[in-house]
C-alpha cells in the first residue's frame, strides 16, 4: 500500500504558534510504501494548563504503539508519570502549582491503516479515540464514515477527555471509542480537531458538496483558509489541526 | 445572539463583585454560632478570585480573560481589596495572581485512595480580609458599579457584557436599591446587559437556594427584593448550568440563597473545560 499524509495545523486567532495546544503525529515518512501507517491527532483543552505537552505525548504513544492504542490503558501511568516530571521540574507560581495539580487534559483520535493480503484489493483500518476529535472515511465526494461524532449538534464544549491525572479517567472505557473498518485504493482519510470537525459537519448537513483541499497545499494557505472561515463566522475560534491520509 | 462574544486577552471580561462589609455582616452565617458572615463573605470572595486566576493559569503564565474588580460599602464605598492592589477598582487577573495579600495555608480532607479521606495542606491566597462596620449602603455601592462599568464599556463595546455579583445579607441602609440596580443592567455593550447577580447571606438556618426561577421559596423580603434585582441567567449560561448539574428552569436569575457562585465562573465560557475536571 501506498500512503500520501500531511498535516496542517494553526493556533487560535490571537495566540502565538507556541500558544497552539493541539498536536499531531505522523509515524515515519508522511509519503512511502508500507504495511501499516498511523497516525494521530489531539487537543489540548483549552482550560487546563500544560495540556500542549498532554496532547504531544498522547499522540507519540499512539504512533509508537504495536497494538495500535489498543494498550492505552497500560501505557497511561507511564506518560502520567513523565508528564508530572517535566511539568516539576522547575519550581512554579501558586497558581500554576494548583492548576498543574488538576491535570492536563485532551482529546486523541489514532488511525492505523493496514495493507490487506497479497490478493486484496485494499485493507483495513482501525481508530481510537477519546473525545472529540473526528475522522472523516471519505471514498470520491461521498463521505462514507465519520467517528466518533455524526451530527454536528453533537459537539459541545464539555467533553471527556483523557486526563495526565489518573483520578480523572474512571469513565475511560465507557467513553473510549473504537471503530474499524475497510479501505479501497483511492480512499481519504481527514483526521480534525473539533473545531474544524464541527465546521465540516455542519456543511454536510447543509447538503453542501466535499470541498476537498487540493493535492498540494501550503501551510500559508491553509492559515489563510481558515482565517478566511473564522471571519465569516463559520468556525469557532479554536486551535485547529488537519491530517489528510490518501491510500492507494 | 446576546452573550455569545468570546472572552479573550484582545476582548476580556469584567466582573465586579460587591461585597456587603456593614456591622450587620459581624453577625452569626445561617445560625452556625461563631461563623460570622463576614469571614464567610471574605472566603467565598476569595475562593471565586482563587477559582478566576486558577481557569486562567496556562503553562506560561495567566491569560488576562478577565479584569475584575472588588468594591466594599459599609463605613464606606470603594475598592476592598488587601495589601498591593488596595485603592484599585478592576485590575487584570494576571495582577490580580501575583499579588494576594498573602497566602494561608488551609487544610481540606481529600480521598485516600482506599476509601477514606485524609488532610492535605493547601495554599489559600487572600485578597480580601473580613471587615464589619458601619451601614449598609447598596445603593451607593451600585451606582459606584454605574460608573466603574460606564468606563469599561467606553472601552470594550463590542465585548462580553460586565457581571456585577453583589453579596450580601440584604438589608440596604440608603434606600431601596431597585433603580440602582435597574441603572446597572441598563448598560449595555453591543452583546448584550449588562449582568447583575446576587449572592444573599443570612443568618437563618435554611437550605440553599442556587438559581431559582421564581420568587416563591426564598425566605424572606430581602431575599425576595434581590431575586427581583437579578438578572436572568442568559441562555449561554443556563446550558452549561445544566451541564454542571444545575437544575435550572427557562427563567432562572443570577440568584443563590446561603450558597456561594464559584459556579458561575464555570458558566463563562474560555475554550473547552473538559467534563471529567473537576
Amino acid at each position: 500500500m501506498y500512503v500520501a499524509s500531511d498535516a496542517y495545523w494553526l493556533p487560535k486567532a490571537g495566540n502565538s504558534d507556541g500558544e497552539y495546544e493541539d498536536a499531531f503525529c505522523i509515524e515515519g515518512e508522511p509519503a512511502a510504501r508500507r504495511t501499516v501507517f498511523r497516525c494521530a491527532v489531539a487537543d489540548g483543552a483549552t482550560e487546563t494548563s500544560f495540556s500542549g505537552l498532554w496532547a504531544t505525548m498522547l499522540v507519540r504513544s499512539y504512533c509508537c504503539s504495536p497494538q495500535d492504542g489498543r494498550d492505552l490503558h497500560d501505557q497511561l501511568p507511564r506518560l502520567q508519570a513523565d508528564w508530572r516530571e517535566q511539568v516539576g521540574r522547575k519550581p512554579l507560581p501558586w497558581y500554576a502549582e494548583q492548576k498543574a495539580l488538576q491535570g492536563a487534559f485532551a482529546a486523541l483520535l489514532g488511525l492505523t491503516v493496514m495493507a490487506g493480503a497479497a490478493d486484496e484489493i485494499g485493507g483495513r483500518w482501525e481508530i481510537l479515540t477519546v473525545g472529540d476529535s473526528c475522522l472523516f472515511h471519505v471514498r470520491g465526494a461521498e463521505v462514507t464514515g465519520a467517528f466518533p461524532i455524526n451530527q454536528a449538534e453533537a459537539f459541545g464544549n464539555r467533553p471527556v477527555l483523557l486526563s495526565s491525572n489518573d483520578g480523572a479517567n474512571d469513565e475511560l472505557a465507557e467513553h473510549r471509542a473504537c471503530a474499524v473498518g475497510a479501505w479501497e485504493p483511492g480512499d481519504t482519510f481527514y483526521l480534525m480537531t473539533d473545531a474544524l470537525a464541527h465546521w465540516f459537519l455542519t456543511r454536510i448537513e447543509r447538503g453542501h458538496t466535499l470541498h476537498p483541499l487540493p493535492d498540494r497545499l501550503e501551510q500559508s494557505q491553509f492559515a489563510g483558509w481558515i482565517a478566511d472561515l473564522r471571519r465569516v463566522g463559520e468556525l469557532r475560534n479554536d486551535d485547529v489541526t488537519l491530517l489528510r491520509v490518501h491510500v492507494t | 445572539m446576546s452573550y455569545e462574544a468570546e472572552i479573550s486577552r484582545v476582548n476580556p471580561a469584567c466582573l465586579l463583585f460587591l461585597v456587603d462589609q456593614s456591622g450587620s455582616m459581624e453577625d452569626d452565617w445561617s445560625g452556625e454560632p461563631g461563623k460570622k458572615k463576614a469571614d464567610g463573605l471574605a472566603t467565598i470572595i476569595n475562593r471565586l478570585l482563587q477559582n478566576l486566576v486558577l481557569k486562567c493559569a496556562k503553562s506560561e503564565g495567566i491569560r488576562d480573560y478577565y479584569h475584575v474588580g472588588v468594591i466594599g460599602y459599609g463605613g464606606s464605598v470603594g475598592p476592598a481589596f488587601s495589601g498591593e492592589l488596595s485603592g484599585r477598582d478592576l485590575v487584570p487577573i494576571s495582577e490580580i495572581a501575583n499579588a494576594p495579600a498573602r497566602i494561608e495555608e488551609r487544610t481540606r480532607k481529600v480521598d485516600d485512595g482506599v476509601g477514606g479521606l485524609v488532610d492535605q495542606t493547601v495554599k489559600f491566597p487572600v485578597w480580601l480580609d473580613a471587615t464589619a462596620s458601619g451601614g449598609t449602603p447598596m445603593r451607593a455601592a451600585l451606582s459606584c458599579a454605574d460608573g466603574i462599568l460606564t468606563a469599561w464599556i467606553s472601552q470594550h463595546a463590542d465585548g462580553f457584557p460586565p457581571i456585577v455579583i453583589n453579596i450580601t445579607d440584604g438589608e440596604s441602609t440608603d434606600g431601596d436599591p431597585t433603580q440602582a440596580a435597574g441603572a446597572v443592567t441598563s448598560l449595555a455593550t453591543t452583546d448584550g446587559q449588562a449582568l447583575l447577580f446576587n449572592v444573599h447571606l443570612s443568618e437563618q438556618r435554611a437550605e440553599p437556594i442556587q438559581f431559582p426561577d421564581g420568587e416563591g421559596g426564598l425566605p424572606d423580603q430581602y431575599a425576595k427584593l434581590l431575586f427581583r434585582m437579578s438578572s436572568p441567567l442568559p441562555p449561554s449560561m443556563q446550558g452549561v448550568a445544566r451541564q454542571e448539574g444545575f437544575e435550572v428552569g427557562e427563567g432562572a436569575r443570577g440568584f443563590v440563597f446561603n450558597a456561594d457562585m464559584v459556579s458561575v465562573i464555570q458558566f463563562l465560557d474560555i475554550g473547552t473545560r473538559p467534563s471529567n475536571l473537576r
